[in-house]
């Protein structure tokens, strides 16, 4: 604390923390690369689809904790990663895209991943073996899963122009940077109409985060700016207190916050965006000089077609997501599916959809593929945790925690209670400029463990 | 009670631990090795972790004693010590600002975790030290210890 005020005090430039840094001995700096050991006592094959938050972290941990003799091939489509973690800071121009784009030159370089870019069109999982675009197949002695999600698609949106006129931007890119414009394109006294899916999706304080943000910087430079907050949901899905707190005070008059209201469409000729409320039984319509609709997500279409879908929505019927063991992450149905992991947003295991607690499940997954690649078996008690920070406004912001325990009746994991109805999970009691702060800490570390 | 001797145990070992830190690099790993080790075999018995509701039978650590085919035991601790790495880096080793964990006495991680997990106010390490046994918090500690 004290320390703080005082390199506050300093006006704490780069070179005043470095050399601020070096005289307290602590908050060290350094480029930590984890030895990968010659030989572990595991051996095997794993494949990893995917090399985002999930699949990144996954294929570093299976090398550095499995050894040089478990062979790792990370197979991802794309030529690099975004990361969707402070991508609405895009929108009010504190960062970039390029910026928030990251390689895995270093898990080749430093962990010996192998990296192949390509589409898996389809599992074999009896056959344990993947096929490529091409036909190429690899075969696998276990296989982690971690594509990301996949978004249904918005009635009146049907084509890729009226997607792109109209983008969601909840896979950060190029769509991310379409919407800020559009946004700096609005005029004073404008409405941007978003609207949030119902949960499960991507990310729960998100949405959230992105009114706020949104609001933030409509407020300071488009005054009269609107910001309206459609939600299928019946309340706020993450975070309730610290974002009740910021529609209602830090951005009093500009956000207006409308539970309940379920996407039916959207209207790309008068711009609007049209709901029925859930409880009212009342349809509207939403005009906006910016529409921004959040679709409805579900696992990617990989799982589907493999016949590994096995887990609804409350009050629905249609599996859309792969319930796992969230001891090894590895599907529910092990006859039909051996050795065959998933991680990451299309996983249910009882903990949310994000990408810290996504790095965390590929930790527990990874040291379950090494125990049983040795002749083990996976820990029975794992302990995962979800962290995450919003900004709120261009220079505060919240965090949300908590902390989990395997829970083996259910095989999912549980917010854990450490006295009688005393969970472990909590809020920010303010958003304030220390959390804004802690929050680039915690961004740049999450990103070097995931990728370097 | 039982908890409380196999803590009193702990604490020695890493005492001692910490005591022959400073002399050979060898020596430390064999020191963490082995307090890792008893902390195995001690844990096997101990039954605290059914009281938190985890799991009674097979416990984390009997099953890496058990194996014979291995070359290198799985450190104790190691994947629980992995929740911290998002933030205090790989293995500790942070490079984005908040403390480094590597190397630190396990006594010493504890203690500041039950002094985090005392503070009303402790923000988001309160909730973090929330989240473990006792027992958890000594082996993610041993872990760190463990490390340079």
């Amino acid at each position: 604390m004290q320390r703080r005020h005082f390199l506050r005090a300093l006006g704490a430039t780069a070179a005043g923390l470095a050399a601020m840094r070096a005289a307290f001995g602590e908050d060290s700096v350094t480029n930590y690369i984890a030895p990968v050991p010659a030989d572990t006592g595991a051996a095997g094959n794993v494949i990893v689809i995917g090399g985002g938050m999930a699949g990144a972290s996954a294929a570093k941990y299976l090398r550095v904790w499995g050894g040089q003799r478990v062979k790792v091939k990370m197979i991802e489509r794309a030529p690099s990663y975004v990361s969707n973690i402070m991508s609405n800071l895009v929108l009010n121009g504190s960062r970039t895209i390029s910026g928030l784009t990251y390689k895995w030159d270093k898990l080749v370089a430093n962990y010996g991943v192998e990296r192949i870019q390509a589409d898996v069109i389809a599992i074999d999982a009896a056959g344990r073996t993947v096929t490529l675009a091409g036909g190429q197949k690899l075969p696998y002695d276990r296989l982690v899963i971690a594509p990301g999600i996949a978004f249904d698609s918005i009635p009146g949106l049907g084509t890729a122009a009226l997607q792109a006129q109209f983008p969601h931007a909840w896979q950060a890119g190029a769509s991310t940077t379409t919407l800020r414009d559009q946004i700096r394109a609005m005029p004073s006294g404008g409405t941007f109409v978003m609207t949030i899916p119902k949960a499960p999706y991507r990310c729960p304080p998100g949405p959230y985060e992105r009114a706020c943000v949104v609001a933030d910087w409509l407020k300071r430079n488009r005054p009269g700016s609107k910001v309206i907050v459609l939600d299928e949901n019946p309340g706020i899905v993450a975070e309730k207190e610290s974002f009740t707190r910021a529609f209602e005070q830090t951005h009093a008059g500009v956000i207006e916050y409308r539970p309940s209201e379920i996407l039916v469409s959207v209207d790309p000729v008068s711009k609007a965006v049209i709901t029925t409320n859930s409880l009212m039984n009342t349809t509207q319509a939403w005009k906006g000089n910016v529409l921004n609709p959040i679709p409805r997500q579900r696992a990617p279409k990989i799982l589907a077609d493999a016949g590994m879908l096995n887990a609804a929505n409350p009050n629905e019927s249609e599996p859309k997501w792969v319930k796992v063991d969230a001891k090894s992450y590895e599907h529910l149905d092990t006859l039909h599916f051996p050795n065959v992991h998933v991680i990451g947003d299309p996983a249910a295991h009882g903990m949310p959809k994000a990408g810290h607690v996504a790095t965390m499940e590929a930790r527990v997954c990874a040291d379950a593929i090494t125990r049983y690649l040795r002749g083990d078996r996976p820990m029975d008690n794992p302990v995962a945790n979800s962290a995450c920070y919003s900004p709120i406004t261009f220079e505060t912001a919240s965090w949300l925690t908590a902390m989990y325990q395997y829970d083996s009746a259910s095989r999912q994991m549980k917010a854990f209670e450490y006295a009688t109805g005393m969970f472990a999970s909590g809020e920010a009691g303010v958003a304030d400029k220390d959390n804004f702060d802690q929050m680039n800490k915690w961004f740049v570390q999450l990103m070097a463990d995931t990728f370097a | 009670m039982k908890n409380r001797r196999l803590l009193a145990a702990v604490l020695s070992l890493s005492g001692a631990l910490a005591a022959c830190g400073g002399g050979g690099e060898a020596g430390g790993d064999a020191a963490a090795n082995s307090t890792a080790t008893e902390m195995a075999r001690r844990s096997a018995s101990d039954t605290t972790i059914a009281k938190t509701g985890t799991t009674s039978t097979g416990t984390t650590t009997a099953t890496t004693t058990t194996t014979a085919a291995a070359v290198t035991t799985v450190p104790t601790g190691r994947l629980l010590a992995s929740n911290c790495f998002a933030c205090h880096g790989t293995d500790g080793h942070p490079s984005g600002g908040f403390d480094s964990l590597a190397g630190k006495s396990a006594s010493e991680i504890v203690s500041k975790l039950k002094e985090f997990r005392a503070k009303p106010d402790g923000g988001i390490m309160r909730v973090h030290a929330l989240g473990y046994t006792e027992q958890q918090m000594w082996e993610l500690g041993t872990y760190y210890a463990s490390l340079r």
